[in-house]
């Protein structure tokens, strides 16, 4: 779960986390969801990546399910 | 569809919670990895070494030990309990050194969808089992509505004294 206070939600949840198992540190984040015919990720998974990436630091990395 | 519960604990705030789910739900205790597709019992949550040990653990109804799904890792040699379609709470304990405590947390999913695409909902008695789990961790920890997770005892003491600084995952 992560905090975002100055985004578009006051948390989110990141779809999967690689994470490290014995310190609970996130190294990978990724965040799945649709595309837009241009590829480009659907606005939700934009404002959420977006929170993530401005409390974190780290911008998820996206995959979409409808190639 | 998960659930999940946050939580800051230092091990004394685990030691408690043990106690408590000991008192109040028939439990056990799982390494997530074993050596064959069989469940690996742990005789507590204690966390032997912070940095060195695995701090992720199953808690499972007794009488559902026999429904665990288990995967072969081959490449790592060894076998791991498939979460999702497993009637397992998976219980994340936090990171602690003695200056800082990182986000722990309590999750499961009550269901998934199978390769065909249908919805599987995992069986009642374990639904029921895993939301009392989740009531007793709750009881005896604050609600801190600012770090949406719930604070043990000893580490609100610590971090009131100044000394203990509750951080997030990503830090």
């Amino acid at each position: 779960m992560v905090k975002t206070p100055e985004g578009a939600k006051s948390k989110r949840f990141v779809d999967v986390a690689g994470i490290n198992e014995s310190t609970d540190k996130v190294e990978e984040m990724h965040q799945v969801g649709r595309q837009t015919k241009d590829g480009q990720p659907v606005a939700r998974e934009k404002k959420a990546m977006d929170d993530i990436e401005k409390t974190t630091g780290k911008r998820p990395k996206f995959h979409p399910y409808n190639n | 569809m998960g659930h999940q519960l946050n939580f800051f604990l230092t091990p004394e705030d685990l030691r408690l919670l043990e106690q408590r789910l000991k008192e109040k739900c028939p439990v056990v205790f799982l390494d997530y990895r074993s050596q064959g597709p069989a469940p690996a019992q742990l005789p507590d949550l204690e966390v032997a070494e912070f940095g060195k040990t695995r701090l992720s653990v199953l808690l499972v109804p007794p009488d559902s030990l026999g429904a665990l799904i288990f995967r072969h890792v081959p490449q790592q040699g060894y076998w791991t309990v498939d979460l999702l379609r497993s009637p397992a709470v998976e219980l994340s304990r936090c990171f602690y050194d003695g200056a800082i405590l990182r986000r722990g947390r309590l999750y499961y999913d009550r269901g998934f969808y199978d390769e065909a695409g249908h919805w599987v909902e995992k069986p009642a008695s374990f639904q029921d089992w895993a939301k009392k789990v989740f009531s007793v961790a709750r009881k005896g920890l604050e609600r801190d509505a600012e770090q949406f997770a719930y604070v043990g005892t000893n580490a609100q003491a610590q971090r009131q004294e100044g000394r203990l600084k509750l951080v997030e995952n990503w830090e």
